[in-house]
């Protein structure tokens, strides 16, 4: 079978080859024979993919041991879901796996435009095919999945990666590849239309759906990354900005830039060379977030390992692939300037200009950040570290800005808003705004990020609060319907709007949970068997440690007694799990209590059997569930959005038939609700220990020992100093001291203690690592000084550069707009005049637009 | 694949062969397979009927290249011109609509409303009329000789009734521009000497 495999990845790589030039060839002769060949051969690039798929599975599933990629990945007691999905566990196959993705997609896509967009097809196929042929390529030259042992066929597997053996695992990797390979459809055609030349607006109506779709799997993955690192990694966060994570999020930024500005062409027609770039660089981000995370180049907690030649393939593609691109748009200026005029700087095309900023500037800035180690390493040959706080520092001004203009946008007109209008729109969300600023205020919430970020939500909720209210009225003054068919229909006529702010709606939910984080407090314990912690209102009480074994894991629990302000709430009961063929990596079993005000997080961290004593790490983290309930909702919004127009005919109706308006409006409201119920039934849900394996780690000095005694921190600046601080040990994805789990870094928190205790000031406590590591490395984000300068300089840079770039524009146009407002002056005399001329054909028209304008509702 | 090879009224097509062959095929393979477990006939299945896909789209791509060239079907430059057209005054439509909902929702003055709407309008306005200019070609040439057709039919009914049966075959038969050839009674361009038909010297016939 293995050989049969690798003669179909062979086999599809010539026929893409085919594909990609018969298409070429044919639209370049017009011949409609070569190009029906053509995409012939493309389907036959999908289904030889499918076959190959299909084999490495039949692999999995027989335990073809003698498939290197089989045996390293699977062993024959893995239960057969994890066998199954065991394809996309390692680099090869998840090479495969996207391949397969890409070409399916690809192959639905075509079929779905094949007629409306006929002159663009041919070099869709092509420049899909080609992407396709270096990732075949990538798989013959490098990384063969069906490569095969040649002697000493082993009996059995190594088994998968126990870190991997979780649901969560499993749909995450598959999520953001089908976001990714989403992302190449949009570039596919943005690229056609570019070498074909048509560039009017019809290749963006082809591509607004993909481009969604894609990123609601992007945002999928990207959430299920979040909470899988959330209950595995044990570490009691979410997000630790680790390159692999932030190779996920750089094309959401570009993608969510995309989805705002298409609207601005697709309005006014201006933007265009501008969503054409975001097309390309969202695609080369997909790529580059690909090669970061397959070559080894960053060090990271996903990180296959270092791959030099991998590296350089991908280096020199995505090179080929921007001067290509980039330089079509060159070729391409002239035809895409923009057909229409700033009217005012008050208006959404100037809001949406300040969101692509905001927006790209973010990517930029991650993309910088998580370039800057190997940056440094190959400009001065020192590895520094840029943590988490180097992030959060910026991405907290940015991710307020951006709640700014999420609430902002809305409240603006297209072209143009005046004093009273702005007064008008802006009453009842500043209003907001203040009483809840003023509110928390007075609850004592002096956290000022955290108390910006509670009001700027409130302000965007009331936002779109008052849009949904007040154009539910205006609907329904037209048409004479209830409140609430007025608002399905008000939806349902222009669902990207309204599925845009119910996504917007999901958004704020998200930024609560972060806003939450500030409020989170931790503790580390040694509890004897009796002995209790109280943290905030949860008391916790040491019963027993148990050690149990079940044929395939060791299993060391702790069971703990909960009680929240004196009343029983329950038993956690965080683990260590000792798997057969991975004893030197334990995995941390989490125990959360969930909860819609806070999660009661507890990890076993250490435990000595002799007098039963545990060390815990206990974590309150608040409001965190509502960052899960926000995807919950953003994903809604976006259905909404992607829903065809007839699910809402119902309300669509002028004089609707009651009774059925009325029961399918109920519905309709159910179907909405239940999602939300669900949510807040499961979040209310007791205790739940999560299963699975967790934390990254292996061989060298991340070897966890069983009786690790922690030391509870004492002073703030020991506490800071943990999270200033990263662990050395070169497995654990560089997390800071405070929350790796590894004996290095709980040697290293010691030498803070001691350091502490000695009365060293911060300076002297980061001069004690850099002279014990001898370079930055050790230090969360690297000194302002030298070299570093440039990481703390960029950002500024980039950020005017790019401020200064949008005003640029938006003065360019408003430009474009006096010299060219005498000549449209001229053109609407010659209208008027020519109306006069005929007045009474005029009136007819007149009449007739007016018809029009009522059937368009 | 439009291709029919088959009789009778059933239509066997070429993708119909595959299907079969790969249902067969799979049968094979699910009985002399070595390993009987469950999942593994359902992976040998679908391994067998992804290459049956495989195979009927090696057809498909095959079958272009020997079938006769037809011509990438151009839109004529009109074609595409009118499209952008019509493009165009939808958006400039939606534009209004929009415009008309954010008043209704007070977020424009009405001074700014009035000056926008009607610069749209006018606009709406203006791209209707070159729309209409645009098939006006066609359609004023049908009215005239619809109007003309009519007149004189009403001025003429017995020579409605000897043309009725010819006049399904060929609309334009009885509009006064045209020449009937009076040996084969084929209408002819009204400038026309000869009869595209059977030739006759239609000036002479008609002199």
């Amino acid at each position: 079978m293995s050989s049969l495999g690798s003669f179909v990845l062979l086999a599809a790589f010539v026929v893409a080859a085919y594909a990609a030039a018969i298409c070429v060839a044919g639209a370049r002769r017009r011949s409609l024979r070569f190009i029906e060949s053509g995409i012939g051969a493309f389907y036959l690039t999908t289904a030889l993919m499918t076959l190959a798929a299909a084999i490495i599975i039949h692999a999995f599933v027989v335990g073809d041991f003698a498939i290197k990629y089989v045996n390293q990945n699977s062993d024959s007691v893995q239960p057969l879901f994890y066998r199954i999905t065991a394809f996309w566990g390692g680099l090869d196959g998840s090479i495969l796996f996207w391949v397969f993705l890409l070409s399916v997609f690809g192959a639905i896509a075509v079929r779905v435009n094949r007629d409306s967009h006929r002159e663009l097809i041919p070099y869709v196929v092509a420049i899909i095919s080609v992407v396709e042929m270096f990732f075949i390529f990538i798989m013959v030259v490098h990384n063969n999945p069906f490569d095969t042992f040649l002697t000493e066929i082993p009996k059995d597997g190594r088994g998968m990666e126990p870190l991997l053996q979780t649901p969560l695992m499993v749909i995450h990797p598959p999520s953001l590849y089908t976001g990714f390979v989403g992302m190449t459809i949009p570039y596919a055609f943005g690229m056609a239309a570019l070498i074909t030349g048509y560039l009017d607006d019809s290749w963006l109506r082809a591509v607004r759906r993909w481009t969604m779709i894609g990123w609601l799997f992007l945002s999928f993955g990207l959430t299920l990354g979040m909470i899988w690192a959330y209950e595995e990694l044990g570490w009691g966060g979410y997000w630790g900005w680790d390159p692999v994570e932030n190779a996920g999020l750089l094309p959401w930024f570009t993608a969510t830039a995309f989805l705002h500005s298409v609207m601005v062409q697709e309005r006014r027609g201006m933007l265009r060379v501008w969503n054409v770039t975001l097309v390309i660089m969202t695609f080369l981000l997909t790529i580059f977030g690909t090669f970061m995370t397959r070559s080894g180049v960053v060090q990271s907690v996903h990180a296959f390992g270092e791959d030099k030649q991998l590296a350089w393939l991908f280096t020199s593609f995505m090179i080929a692939v921007a001067v290509f691109s980039f330089g079509f748009v060159i070729y391409r200026l002239p035809l895409l300037r923009a057909r229409n005029e700033l009217d005012s700087w008050v208006s959404r095309e100037a809001a949406f200009l300040a969101n692509n900023w905001i927006l790209l500037f973010s990517a930029l800035f991650i993309l910088f950040a998580t370039m800057f180690p190997t940056l440094s390493e190959s400009v001065r040959g020192e590895r520094l570290t840029v943590g988490p706080n180097f992030y959060n520092k910026w991405m907290l001004p940015i991710g307020l800005i951006l709640l700014v203009l999420t609430g902002i946008g809305p409240l603006l007109a297209w072209r143009k808003s005046t004093l009273t209008n702005l007064r008008d729109q802006f009453l009842w969300p500043v209003v907001g705004t203040a009483v809840t600023a003023g509110g928390l205020f007075a609850l004592g919430i002096r956290e000022w990020a955290s108390l910006t970020c509670f009001a700027l939500c409130a302000f965007v909720t009331v936002t779109i609060l008052q849009e949904f209210v007040r154009g539910a009225r205006v609907r329904q003054r037209a048409t004479g319907t209830d409140v609430f068919t007025a608002l399905v229909g008000l939806v349902g006529r222009s669902r990207r709007r309204y599925g845009g702010y119910i996504i917007h709606v999901g958004i704020v939910l998200i930024f609560l949970g972060f806003a939450g984080q500030s409020f989170k407090r931790e503790e580390q314990v040694v509890l004897n068997p009796g002995q209790t912690l109280t943290l905030g209102s949860f008391t916790i009480r040491h019963d027993a440690l148990r050690i149990t074994d079940d044929g395939q894991k060791q299993m060391v629990t702790a069971h703990l007694a909960i009680s929240k302000n004196g009343n029983p709430a329950g038993e956690l009961d965080p683990a260590k799990w000792f798997y057969r063929k991975h004893e030197e990596q334990p995995t941390t079993e989490v125990a959360i209590r969930r909860g819609p005000g806070e999660d009661l997080y507890v990890v076993l961290a250490g435990y000595d059997v002799q007098n039963q004593s545990v060390t815990l790490q206990v974590f309150i983290n608040p409001l965190v569930n509502w960052i899960w309930t926000g995807f919950g909702v953003l994903a809604m919004g976006t259905i909404i959005a992607l829903l065809p127009e007839s699910t809402f005919a119902f309300a669509l109706a002028k004089v609707p038939a009651a009774a059925a308006t009325t029961t399918t409006l109920w519905l309709l409201i159910g179907m909405l609700l239940a999602p939300w119920a669900g949510v807040r039934l499961q979040a209310q849900s007791q205790p739940t220990i999560l299963q699975g394996p967790a934390d990254a780690g292996g061989a060298g000095g991340h070897s966890e020992g069983a009786s690790q005694a922690y030391i509870v921190p004492r002073t703030p600046l020991e506490r800071e100093l943990q999270h200033e601080i990263i662990c050395m040990c070169g497995d654990c994805g560089r997390r800071r001291i405070g929350e790796c789990t590894c004996s290095l870094a709980a040697h290293m928190r010691g030498q803070v203690a001691k350091l502490v205790a000695e009365g060293k000031s911060r300076e002297e406590v980061y001069a004690y690592f850099m002279a014990q590591y001898g370079s930055e490395e050790p230090l969360a984000s690297p000194i302002d000084r030298g070299f570093n300068r440039l990481a703390w300089a960029v950002p500024y840079v980039v950020g005017s550069v790019g401020a200064l770039g949008a005003v640029i524009i938006a003065r360019r146009w408003s430009h474009a707009k006096s010299t060219s407002s005498a000549s449209g002056a001229d053109a609407s005399a010659a209208d008027t005049s020519a109306a006069a001329s005929s007045s009474s054909r005029n009136a007819e028209l007149e009449e007739r637009l007016a018809d029009e304008l009522r059937d368009l509702d | 694949m439009s291709s029919v090879t088959s009789t009778d009224g059933v239509n066997f097509r070429p993708w119909h062969f595959f299907v079969i062959l790969t249902l067969i095929a799979a049968t094979a393979a699910v009985l002399t397979a070595r390993k009987t477990s469950p999942e593994n006939l359902v992976m040998v299945s679908l391994t067998v009927f992804a290459a049956g896909a495989a195979s009927i789209a090696l057809y498909r791509a095959l079958v272009p290249l020997v079938g006769k060239e037809r011509a990438l079907r151009a839109e004529t430059l009109g074609h595409r011109a009118r499209a952008a057209l019509e493009r165009e005054k939808t958006l400039v439509l939606r534009s209004i609509k929009e415009l008309e909902f954010d008043r209704a929702m007070g977020k424009l003055a009405q001074e700014d409303f009035d000056e926008m709407s009607q610069r749209l309008r006018a606009r709406a306005v203006g791209l209707m009329r070159q729309l209409d200019a645009s098939h006006a070609a066609p359609r004023e040439k049908i009215e005239q000789e619809l109007a003309s057709r009519l007149a004189r039919e009403a001025r003429d009914p017995q020579r409605r009734a000897t043309q009725r049966p010819r006049a399904a075959g060929s609309p334009a038969a009885a509009v006064a521009a045209e020449i009937i050839c009076e040996t084969c009674e084929t209408a002819n361009d009204a400038d026309a000497r000869f009869c595209k038909n059977c030739g006759t010297n239609l000036a002479r016939a008609h002199a």
